[in-house]
């Protein structure tokens, strides 16, 4: 039977991805914690299965660099190599070259770059160096596996026959290792049989023809054993029996080789624990879809389900608005079922939407290796805390989030966290944190990133902004407007610019991409003892709850999670701030108000602002009041995307079709407000 | 095979060879052209294998086959160097007896 492998090879490339991830997660735990067994295992077992999967697929480069990778983790487990800085450094990135070399090996490219060669000179290197040197500087003089082992009077010994298969070689398993790994338990006695392999002329290089009879003495339980031929399962036929306590059989032949062990030593009883690799397609899919509980879905295939649920919510829609004009005898039946319909349709697209969830983990998981980096590169202790993992959150939202969260980390690290002298001169100790929290807040989530560093200089951000005509020095503007001054295009306040964050390019474009996804960010700053910025986002993209508001023939959507509170206006209540916009008091603060129909050039039916409504709306830690007709009712909308179908508008978030099937259109809040600042300001009192 | 291996008559009726750095999977079909190349002289083998730093099942198994081979035609395959990771190696699967290695002193690991 012939298999096309290539259709499992994206599975591959994404199984691998996530091995890689679970590979720096482990490594940095080992780079925090020191060199545990069970966390080398672990990146020893992503690494084998890297080097598996590439090595059914034909990717030598990967499965040449994983094998290296391999054996220096091998030296780490047997405890013949400390985890010194230079390998942990070493091992971290590897993470970054294998991530580079799957993408390269996905697009098609060669997977090897002098990057990677580079590197995997280095991993020999270090492979070299470790194996003369061992972890107290001479081999010779290292305890090994086994003779830091206790001694027990009489260790059980097992009578192991192993014959390797023609796809274990090209798989990436090399019996060197696998003895090597089998010697680590106790005491290892080896005899080739050589019955099979053939003249030199007629031997296939890339297949092993060997098989040998092994005994290992050993005080450890049988477990230990199956878990070493883990690794080689499918790719040989092995049987391990125990030897009874008076056997004293032996590989003690100094040349066993010409007495080679028949393979009917073997006890016949013991049916050979037969792997065949006889269904390469369906050991690719062994190798990459990992437990059977689960199915690896395209993001594509959901989101035209989601789509079709949306469609489905809109017709629904328009029934009952045609069901309400019903008349008769089975009128209140249809509406009854159509009460039914809504309730699971509703249960419907909340179950696809909980299939478009993943946990924030997701992104926070790439934060351990970033902080550990560049608190290095820039000389400071840095502990990073994260909570709240597991909180939820649309894919795409997920996606979209990491850079703005990458870059509002980097700017605590870089700008927020002081050096460590500086800290303890503070009255601090030396080492600062940077603390990720994620959690639900009402109908959005929120995350947080804070630091314990020096906070942001009021006086600084005042001075760059006045040099820069951002504002009048005689302006009295409160902290959180001067700290909101830093999400000013180009704005940037560093002494001198950093490859991390020093660019005056970020905050502005953190704050752009965060609106895009109909989030809003926000700053708390206290001098000298931090920093805080509050991301909020919608929980998914393809849904939001919505206050239907007419304005003239039109209706628009304003999401409920921006609405502050909505109030009819009375005379008296609206004043002109400087003889210019038109503001009104609300809880304290003046708030400007924004014409809804001035805006979007729609002919309202109130132009008469105490014959409408007024809605506050909140942005960005802004606030305006929104002038429209009526409110209509609330519903939970489908959003489509006006960007994809139509173009860009700014202050519109994008569009969804309603029960009558007319076409709304969803405001994005913040986009609205920074509009309306652009905008001459109404003049007009009342 | 990363290394250029190279190969010369040491007399009349032994020809020597040198075993590149790396004898490994990836380097054994250039391997096994090499040792063919020698056998096909059908004299004794001189092989020095001191700058062997990574060697592996595949690269030992032919050495194996190559040993085996001139063994059956009653001539010798002898060493003029070893490095330790190519007897650890060999030690490890049980080939050093066929290959004729020097024992390797520190032992298997």
């Amino acid at each position: 039977m012939t298999i096309d492998l290539a259709q499992f090879q994206d599975a591959f490339f994404e199984e691998s991805r996530d091995a890689v991830d679970t590979m720096e997660g482990a490594l940095l735990e080992l780079d925090a914690k020191g060199a545990d067994a069970e966390t080398i295992n672990t990146v020893f077992r992503v690494a084998h299965s890297i080097k598996g999967g590439a090595g059914i697929f034909g990717f030598t480069d990967i499965t040449d660099f994983t094998h290296t990778l391999e054996t220096l983790l091998d030296e780490l487990r047997g405890g013949r190599m400390a985890l010194s800085p230079r390998v942990s450094n070493a091992l971290l990135r590897s993470v970054d070259v294998l991530r580079t070399m799957l993408g390269a090996a996905q697009r098609g490219e060669p997977a090897a770059s002098t990057e990677s060669a580079a590197l995997h000179d280095e991993l020999l290197s270090i492979v070299a160096v470790g194996t003369c040197d061992g972890p107290t500087g001479t081999h010779a003089a290292a305890p090994s596996a086994t003779s830091a082992r206790p001694r027990v009077q009489d260790p059980a010994r097992w009578s192991i026959h192993f014959r390797a298969l023609p796809e274990l070689l090209t798989r990436g398993n090399d019996p060197v290792r696998l003895f090597n790994d089998l010697a680590g338990l106790g005491s290892l006695e080896v005899r080739p049989d050589f019955e099979r392999l053939p003249p030199l002329s007629r031997l296939d290089p890339e297949v092993c023809h060997l098989a040998w009879q092994l005994v290992l003495a050993t005080n450890l339980p049988r477990d230990a054993i199956d878990l070493i031929f883990e690794w080689v399962e499918g790719d040989c036929e092995y049987v391990i029996e125990q030897l009874p306590a008076s056997d004293t059989t032996a590989v003690d032949d100094p040349h066993p080789e010409e007495a080679a062990a028949p393979v009917d030593a073997v006890p016949a009883a013991a049916a050979p624990k037969r792997q065949p690799a006889a269904d390469a397609g369906a050991q690719a899919k062994a190798a990459t879809n990992g437990d059977a509980g689960s199915i690896r879905v395209s993001i594509e295939k959901i989101d035209d389900l989601l789509n079709a649920v949306g469609e489905i919510v809109i017709t629904q829609s328009m029934l009952q608005q045609l069901a309400a004009r019903v008349d008769g005898a089975d009128a209140e039946r249809l509406r009854h079922g159509l009460t039914q319909l809504e309730a699971n349709v509703r249960e419907l697209q909340e179950s696809v939407m909980r299939v478009r969830m993943l946990p924030v983990s997701f992104v926070f998981s790439r934060f351990p290796r970033l902080v550990r980096d560049l608190a290095q590169r820039l000389g400071k202790q840095i502990r990073l805390q994260m909570t709240g993992e597991q909180t939820e959150l649309d894919k795409t939202v997920l996606e979209k989030i990491g850079d703005p969260l990458v870059h509002l980390v980097r700017n605590s690290i870089d700008h927020g966290i002081e050096l460590p002298d500086v800290r303890v001169a503070a009255g601090k100790p030396p080492e600062g944190t940077v603390r990720l929290h994620a959690f639900h807040k009402g109908g959005s989530i929120t995350i947080e990133v804070s630091d314990d560093g020096a906070g942001l200089d009021r006086e600084r951000i005042l001075a760059k902004a006045v040099s820069r005509g951002l504002v009048d020095a005689r302006d009295v503007l409160t902290d959180d407007q001067v700290h909101d001054l830093i999400f000013l295009p180009g704005f940037s306040t560093a002494e001198a610019t950093t490859d991390l964050s020093g660019r005056g390019v970020g905050m502005d474009v953190v704050r752009r991409n965060i609106n895009e996804l109909g989030g809003t960010v926000e700053l708390r700053s206290e001098r000298g003892k931090g920093t805080r910025f509050i991301v909020n986002l919608p929980l998914t993209l393809a849904i939001v709850d919505g206050q239907l508001a007419a304005v003239g023939e039109e209706t628009y959507i304003v999401p409920i999670v921006s609405i502050v509170e909505s109030l009819q206006l009375r005379p008296g209540m609206v004043s002109a701030v400087a003889g210019e916009a038109e503001v009104f008091s609300f809880r304290g603060e003046y708030v400007p108000i924004v014409r809804l129909h001035e805006l979007f050039g729609a002919p309202p039916h109130a132009a008469d602002l105490f014959e409408g409504l007024i809605m506050v709306v909140e942005g960005d830690g802004r606030r305006i009041g929104l002038f429209v007709d009526a409110l209509l009712g609330q519903q939970q909308v489908v959003i489509k995307s006006l960007e994809s179908n139509y173009g860009r508008i700014e202050g519109v978030g994008g569009a969804t079709i309603l029960g009558e099937g007319s076409v709304a259109l969803i405001l994005d809040i913040p986009g609205l407000i920074r509009l309306a600042s652009t905008r001459p300001p109404s003049r007009r009192v009342a | 095979m990363n290394d250029a291996a190279s190969h010369a008559l040491a007399d009349d009726d032994e020809t020597s060879v040198t075993l590149p750095s790396s004898c490994t999977l990836r380097d054994s079909l250039a391997l096994k052209a090499l040792l063919l190349d020698q056998l096909a002289l059908g004299v004794n083998l001189l092989v020095d294998g001191s700058a062997v730093e990574r060697i592996d099942t595949a690269g030992l198994q032919l050495l194996a086959a190559s040993a085996r081979d001139i063994g059956e035609r009653k001539q010798r395959m002898r060493w003029s160097g070893a490095s330790a990771q190519l007897r650890a190696a060999a030690s490890r699967i049980g080939v050093s007896g066929l290959l004729g290695l020097p024992s390797d002193e520190a032992g298997p690991r």
